[in-house]
């Protein structure tokens, strides 16, 4: 066996481990606390077990947050068993909280951590203090420079402002592309009766299957100014199309913008060549999805449109969008995070971060961050980020919920002119 | 069992067992980013070492550039990670900086190694990384079957550089990463400007100068008013315009001296970078290598044998191999001197190239110098701002990054201070 394979497969059998281990330890730990929780002292022996542990952290050179966090950890379980389950529940609790406590220690404890450092000034300059004393210095006064800097302008002209319109633009215009093309892919290869559907289907999935980054420096290649497949496209199509008038070459195609572009040094045309393969590799994705819903809708419902003498328009209004929408909206929801935090594609098309003017928000913060280390400042741009999500997948849900029956307010024009059955159903798509 | 056989048993069993403690073999991490071949090689040179040197076990582990960088300084907060980490130069400043790194001014004789090699990673006065070798400089590449001479004088590459030059054919004079900071540097020490200005512990970026005005001008021109370029070309562009013959000279590194030879045969022409007509200076590379960090927090016998591990690293026996088996420029001056490796004609042609080069700066503030000048570079390039624009957005730029990275005065830390002791 390779000399270099052997540290690999013995660290991972390591954390391995580490993690059977922690897992045992939570549900040894969730046992005890449930064969004890009645007991009348239970409560202030955690507490005061909670605050031993907490001490014994700080006193072995941990920082206040990890303290803090062993200390509230058993008084949460304790106050959560004694007051909130009162042994209800119990035997749910019970096979839940490896898991809950798994959820804690590997994601809430980072998270909070990760909180507490956008307030310190953890940079490679106070990097080795850190490691001596376990603690960084407050960003500013008030711990809050590290938000400021990530709202400050910069030297380049970026600013946060800048970058997170861009990244707007950019999750809108591969949703839509994604959607649309998607859908309108999924609707040709929905045709009944088509040929070769299966080939098809599986062309148009090759995006998908192909590795995102080997996909993305292929394109990138076939960006690049002077040898690149796009120029050299775009000059033949010019060519074959252009003709001369008095000594003068007309392009008529170069009128609608159909020329030549610096691909990677000219900003605009970078991020449009980011859209483009991203939006390439992003459609099969929601055409796969769009196709299983659309091969889930009874032809039922079709023929009895048709028959009430619907048109195609009508029917795709009517019938096919309102049954796709519970697979499009969490779809175009999730293609929407993921098109806002795809860091790969911007990342390599701008050939790690060295060409500017393209960058979104996660890429901005990885080049903002990780060039020099500054782990405080990321912390703060990660929340800042965080923050955005929360509030625009908020919205999202707002604005495409669907009503709760009751909230549906009675009609009574509609009313009258509906079927009877159509007023005791609920769904929206029996409305044609 | 008997029981009066028990106690003399259980007495030779704990001996025995106590022995194979005694016994047990030191284990040293050795963390690389190398190439897979050099990993291959370093696998044959530590089962040699450990041949001669059985109660010492060194287990290497690869991982890549950015990831062994982010993951040593990640372990260096328990006090774990590798005892010895390999890398360019440019990582001492880093590493350095954050205080995970030991000098290793004791662990060997300064006089066996070219100095140049020992400057690369001299920060505050003391030497943080052993060279293993030296290289990653930039050559003058050409076919010899379309050039006679190699041009000595920019003047005299532009003359050959227009006459080959066709844009419809898809043909160019010269190709090269036009926009990365590591090729423009060059032309800046032909102008005679340097990125950094380095004065004890006061170190300034000089991006906004008269001399990265005219180099950034001469590079501007070389596209624009010249034409020889290609309007845009990153190294793998121009790696097959040269190998497909449609660049008449191509400047990359050393790094691309065993794939070149293999493709181009005979047919390969190397030289050393051309003098800068209007200075008379010659565009002169960065120089790096690659050199081997020591972990602070490594300590008593694990450090032993670390000490132990480098100076065999440094011996001729291996650095003999760097240059037979890797094509590197070996970094001690034993090394250089034998026939095996003055004899390599690939391996001398870059040495000479090597000879104007520039040891890159160790300072960590040099990361701040090359964003600055990337954005400075491409800016121009793309005719978005004009050379006198971008250098001032440059330096703004670095200016800026640099807050980031330095030191607040009178705050340094002292990174020779106790680190929690790794556990061995």
């Amino acid at each position: 066996m390779n000399l270099s394979t052997m540290p690999a497969i013995l660290e991972l059998l390591k954390l391995g481990g580490i993690l059977l281990l922690l897992l045992g330890a939570a549900f040894g730990y969730m046992l005890i606390n449930y064969k004890v929780w009645s007991f009348k002292l239970y409560l202030p022996i955690k507490i005061l077990f909670g605050i031993s542990l907490g001490v014994f952290f700080r006193a072995a050179g941990a920082s206040w947050m990890t303290a803090g966090f062993a200390t509230t950890l058993p008084i949460l379980v304790a106050l959560y068993f004694r007051y909130r389950l009162k042994g209800r529940y119990v035997a749910a609790a019970y096979f839940l909280a490896p898991a809950a406590l798994g959820i804690a220690l590997l994601f809430l404890y980072p998270l909070l951590y990760e909180f507490y450092l956008s307030f310190h000034d953890l940079s490679l300059k106070t990097f080795s203090g850190w490691i001596q004393q376990g603690e960084a210095p407050l960003a500013g006064p008030l711990g809050l420079d590290n938000y400021f800097e990530v709202f400050r302008d910069r030297a380049t002209g970026q600013s946060f402002v800048v970058v997170l319109g861009r990244t707007i633009l950019w999750t809108l215009v591969n949703v839509v592309f994604h959607v649309g093309l998607g859908l309108g892919l999924a609707l040709c290869l929905n045709t009944p009766g088509m040929r070769g559907m299966g080939i098809y289907r599986a062309i148009l999935t090759l995006p998908w299957v192909i590795p995102q980054l080997i996909a993305v420096l292929v394109w990138r290649s076939d960006f690049n100014e002077s040898v690149g497949f796009i120029n050299q496209f775009i000059n033949v199509t010019n060519q074959l199309v252009s003709f001369e008038i008095g000594g003068r070459l007309i392009e008529p195609l170069t009128w609608v913008g159909f020329q030549t572009r610096s691909w990677f040094t000219d900003p605009s045309a970078l991020f449009t060549a980011a859209c483009i393969v991203n939006i390439w590799l992003g459609i099969p994705f929601m055409m796969i999805n769009s196709l299983g819903a659309l091969q889930s809708i009874p032809k039922s419902v079709y023929e009895a449109a048709a028959i009430d003498g619907a048109r195609t328009l009508s029917r795709f209004r009517h019938i096919t969008l309102p049954l796709l929408k519970p697979v499009l909206v969490p779809a175009s929801l999730l293609g929407a995070i993921w098109t806002f935090n795809n860091l790969n594609v911007i990342y390599l098309m701008t050939d790690q971060g060295r060409y500017e003017g393209a960058d979104i928000l996660v890429t901005d913060l990885y080049k903002q961050s990780f060039t020099y280390y500054r782990y405080g400042f990321a912390a703060a741009y990660s929340f800042v980020i965080f923050a955005i999500l929360c509030f625009l997948t908020w919205l999202q849900l707002r604005l495409t919920a669907d009503k709760k029956p009751e909230e549906i307010k009675p009609q009574p024009k509609s009313r009258t002119k509906e079927a009877p059955l159509a007023s005791s159903t609920n769904l929206s798509s029996s409305r044609i | 069992m008997k029981r009066n056989n028990l106690i003399p048993s259980a007495l030779a069993f704990f001996a025995l067992t106590a022995g194979a403690v005694q016994a047990a073999p030191v284990k040293i991490n050795f963390w690389e980013q190398s190439p897979p071949e050099t990993g291959a090689e370093i696998d044959k040179w530590i089962a040699v070492f450990q041949k001669s040197n059985p109660n010492i076990q060194v287990i290497r582990q690869h991982y890549e550039n950015e990831e062994l960088r982010t993951k040593f300084l990640r372990s260096s907060v328990t006090g774990d990670g590798a005892d010895i980490v390999s890398g360019p130069n440019d990582i001492a400043g880093v590493f350095a900086t954050a205080g995970v790194i030991q000098p290793v001014d004791g662990m060997f004789k300064a006089d066996m190694f070219n100095s140049k090699s020992l400057d690369m990673t001299r920060i505050d006065g003391k030497t943080w990384g052993l060279p293993l070798n030296e290289g990653n400089h930039l050559i003058l590449y050409y076919n010899k079957d379309l050039v006679k001479n190699p041009p000595a004088t920019t003047k005299d590459l532009i003359d050959q550089a227009k006459a080959f030059t066709n844009e419809k054919q898809n043909k160019y004079g010269l190709a090269f990463f036009q926009s990365e900071p590591f090729w423009f540097v060059s032309f800046l020490h032909g102008f005679g400007g340097s990125p950094l200005q380095v004065n004890g512990k006061d170190v300034k970026v000089t991006i906004d100068t008269p001399e990265m005005q005219k180099a950034l001008q001469f590079l501007v021109d070389l596209k624009d008013k010249e034409k020889i370029l290609p309007k845009e070309c990153n190294v793998d562009c121009a790696k097959s315009l040269f190998l497909s013959g449609n660049a008449l000279f191509h400047i990359s590194g050393d790094w691309e001296l065993s794939t070149y030879a293999e493709k181009l045969g005979d047919k390969l022409g190397i030289a050393p970078l051309p003098v800068i007509t209007e200075t008379g200076k010659p565009m002169a590379p960065m120089l790096g290598g690659l050199f081997l960090y020591v972990n602070a927090s490594t300590k008593g016998k694990e450090l032993d044998a670390t000490r132990k591990f480098l100076q065999y690293l440094s011996s001729k026996q291996v650095q003999q191999r760097v240059a037979t088996k890797l094509n590197k420029i070996p970094a001690t001056i034993e090394a250089r001197a034998d026939a095996s490796v003055k004899n390599n004609a690939i391996l001398n042609a870059s040495a000479q190239a090597a000879a104007n080069a520039r040891p890159m700066p160790p300072q960590v503030e040099m990361r701040a110098a090359w964003d600055g000048m990337r954005i400075m570079v491409q800016r121009a390039l793309s005719g978005k701002e004009t050379v006198a624009q971008a250098v001032k957005t440059g330096q703004r730029a670095a200016d800026e990054a640099l807050k980031g990275i330095q030191q607040t005065p009178g705050k340094k830390p002292d990174t020779s201070a106790a680190m929690p002791a790794k556990a061995g």
